[in-house]
């Protein structure tokens, strides 16, 4: 009866849902689904990616039970196809047009672009994620009923847009309250027939854990800086150790305060009268980055000593030829190179799928109590509200995320 | 045939007890006991055949009537599968939406065609000139060092015009000042001759233009030099470090679009725009050339120098089935077209003899 717990960027994809009465995944494996989407994807140039995006979510949705019931996804890759056609048709000449009359109608727009190109592109960015959440949203049904996001993509983007410049201005110490915000915004518009989401989280305690994470690398940065200063010339052991920590402190932290935020949003989460709670266990989350980096590092490194000892075989040819002539070994390095980047990629989003995200999805949905349950009786579905669900209007199947 | 199944009304999410059975005219329902009624085998759909339990829905006048039936898969509903015609939707609907596949993919071809071939070339040609020229001057310092690493196999070329005294210096500068009296330029060139026996010449962004020794001694005049130099300035001048910059990315922006997020795209990308780039990097090549011509004659020069050298240097077996591969132009349509807009006469040289004898040892003095 829920879809709502979910976290921005390890959970996105998924619903994640299970309940304190009945706690159920499926013992399947998505294996078999994932190494043959991706795999199709990449022969067919992507195109079969809507098919393999929407087998996906139906796995998923399908593998997830509360109270015996099981989610069931309603999209289509062929909406999700026709959405992306009508993107590059319409969406993406009124997007080059107006860039191009933006340029012949000023001069000085060429400065003004390049400051500002990176503001437009985030807002797009956030814009596109709100429309591909509602997506999922209104296609996801349980017990018969769907879920929908109202609210509007773009008041969530000026919104997200908002918070990242104050987060800017205070040098990142307002990012819990940025991702507070947005969460609110999610929940506050998430319905589930009759029944309207509502977040009760405050930041207070997440800023406690965030100051970790902030204050962390500055106090690293003034010991680091206080031993150079200390012996000057050449860096010691020491000094170099510590500027390593100083960048690694962030990503060592952030797994774990990402984990506190899921729990501690999960629980001030209410969906009509059902609320949630998370034992997310953090540790278990950390094992899932370390298995997934493992494995990434064996691939990488496999590949780089095939990739090498091809390359130096032709290396020394390749730089000495006038610059006119093609060679027919840069053309074989050069095809060879791009075999291997595709295999790399193809491997290592297939590991990331079935290890990390796969992962997550299970240790959420596997931590996760949901109470009153029973009370969803009272929830009431319309059949008039279902329409824009299989509606085939264009704007619905429109998920700019998903492009 | 009989079974069970789990029957949501759509209106309340509780799963309620249903007794279903074939009959010749639909699927008969009795929910928790109740009275029994019909499902028309006609309205009835089946998005996922694959999961388990089936769920059946229902479609009245072509939407949804919100109704939901899950059966545990077996014999019953492969038998209730295949006397329901149009699980997917009504032949009307799935050839709607056949069609609507079919006509939007011929305008999003369009569109992409037509956005490589105008919209971005037309994006690039007005942007480049735009951004400012000492944006166009940092870039060219970053980029520099790492080019002339690249381009020597890891050991820096020595700069033979480095100091300002030497007379091949002052020959090189002789050139240049004569070249560019009549061109209004964006900015500062900084012309360097490298100790390379390369045969070729580059310009880099902001203006820097790297003329490799064996060029020099590839060509039979100083206006071979010259007409080389011209050229290059005219890549200056038009801005095209700056254009192909933006030329790429929007072209990458394009295939990244076109790809999806799909894993592995970004070797396509660079791939592709290897291909796509050219035609565009043909069409500045040859304005180059026309800019060429234009300096060289009003310099006084030997205009038709610089397509004696390209025949010389450029000729490679097989080029033609390459074409599409090459970084320059077909050096032959390049030849023609400087032919054809050359002025009569064959001009002064941009050097006299003393000075072209400097510019040829500018490498051995220093």
């Amino acid at each position: 009866m829920n879809e709502t717990i979910q976290s921005e960027v390890t959970l996105s994809e998924r619903t994640v849902a299970l309940s304190a009465t009945t706690v159920s995944t499926t013992g399947e494996d998505l294996s078999r689904l994932v190494w043959r989407g991706s795999f199709l994807t990449i022969v067919t140039l992507g195109i079969y990616r809507f098919w393999y995006k929407t087998n996906l979510r139906r796995w998923y949705w399908q593998n997830t039970q509360v109270g015996g019931s099981a989610f069931e996804y309603r999209g289509t890759a062929k909406e999700k196809f026709l959405g992306f056609l009508f993107a590059l048709a319409v969406v993406l000449p009124i997007y080059f047009m107006g860039t191009l009359v933006a340029l012949f109608s000023s001069e000085a727009i060429g400065n003004v672009l390049s400051g500002f190109s990176g503001l437009v592109i985030a807002l797009l960015v956030q814009y596109g994620a709100y429309r591909s959440r509602r997506y999922r949203l209104t296609r996801s049904v349980w017990r018969g009923l769907r879920f929908d996001l109202k609210g509007s993509a773009m008041r969530y983007a000026l919104k997200s847009a908002g918070w990242a410049i104050l987060t800017l201005i205070t040098l990142g110490l307002a990012f819990p309250a940025l991702r507070r915000a947005l969460e609110e915004y999610r929940i506050n518009n998430t319905w589930f027939g009759s029944a309207q989401g509502h977040f009760t989280a405050k930041t207070g305690p997440l800023m406690t854990l965030w100051l970790v994470l902030w204050i962390g690398p500055l106090v690293l940065a003034g010991v680091t800086a206080g031993l150079v200063s200390k012996t000057p010339g050449e860096p010691t052991f020491l000094a170099i150790l510590f500027s390593f920590l100083v960048v690694l402190w962030p990503f060592l932290f952030w797994p774990w305060y990402r984990a506190n935020e899921f729990r501690h949003f999960t629980k001030h989460t209410v969906i009509g009268p059902v609320s949630f709670d998370s034992a997310f266990n953090t540790k278990a989350y950390y094992w899932r980055f370390f298995k997934f980096g493992l494995w990434a590092l064996v691939v990488l490194i496999c590949m780089a000593a095939v990739f090498f000892s091809v390359l130096s075989a032709t290396f020394a040819s390749l730089f000495r030829l006038p610059i006119q002539t093609t060679s027919p070994h840069l053309i074989v390095v050069t095809v060879f190179g791009i075999g291997l980047y595709v295999a790399l990629f193809y491997l290592i989003s297939c590991l990331k799928e079935t290890i990390l995200n796969q992962g997550f999805w299970r240790l959420a949905t596997a931590t996760m109590l949901i109470h009153n349950l029973d009370a969803v009786e009272g929830i009431l579905g319309s059949a008039v509200a279902d329409e824009a669900a299989t509606g085939e209007g264009l704007a619905d199947a429109l998920d700019f995320g998903g492009i | 045939m009989e079974s069970t199944a789990t029957y949501f009304d759509g209106l309340r999410p509780v799963p309620r007890k249903a007794a279903i059975a074939l009959t010749g005219r639909g699927l008969s329902l009795s929910v928790d006991g109740g009275p029994v009624f019909l499902w028309d085998y006609a309205s009835i759909r089946l998005d996922d055949r694959q999961s388990d339990p089936l769920r059946f829905h229902r479609e009245q006048s072509g939407s949804h009537t919100g109704e939901m039936l899950e059966v545990a898969p077996g014999e019953f509903t492969s038998a209730l599968v295949a006397r329901c015609p149009s699980l997917r939707g009504s032949a009307n609907q799935r050839s709607l939406i056949r069609n609507r596949i079919i006509g939007w993919s011929v305008a999003a071809v369009a569109s992409i065609a037509l956005l490589l071939v105008y919209g971005i070339p037309a994006i690039a040609n007005r942007l480049g000139p735009l951004i400012p020229w000492s944006t166009e001057v940092t870039m060219g310092n970053a980029v520099e060092g790492q080019i002339l690493q690249q381009l020597a196999n890891g050991k820096p070329p020595r700069i033979c015009t480095e100091k300002t005294e030497t007379e091949g210096t002052k020959a090189l500068q002789a050139m240049v000042e004569r070249l560019t009296r009549h061109a209004v330029l964006p900015g500062q060139t900084d012309i360097k001759i490298l100790d390379m026996a390369m045969e070729n010449a580059f310009t880099l962004p902001g203006g820097k233009i790297l003329l490799m020794r064996g060029l020099i001694e590839k060509a039979q005049s100083p206006d071979e030099v010259a007409g080389v130099l011209a050229h290059e300035l005219g890549h200056m001048v038009h801005r095209d470090a700056m254009r192909g910059l933006i030329h790429a990315g929007g072209v990458s922006f394009l295939i990244g679009t076109l790809l999806g997020d799909f894993t592995g795209a970004g070797a396509l990308i660079i791939g592709s725009k290897f291909l796509i780039g050219n035609r565009y990097s043909r069409e500045n090549e040859s304005e180059a050339d026309l800019f060429a011509i234009e300096v060289m004659t009003k310099a006084g020069g030997d205009v038709r120098a610089l397509g004696r050298f390209l025949a010389r240097v450029a000729r490679v077996p097989g080029e033609r089935q390459m074409e599409l591969l090459l970084s320059h132009p077909v050096t032959e349509d390049r030849i023609n077209q400087i032919e054809k807009k050359a002025p009569a006469g064959h001009g002064q040289p941009i050097l006299d003899a003393t000075e072209w004898q400097a510019l040829r040892n500018a490498c051995k003095a220093g």
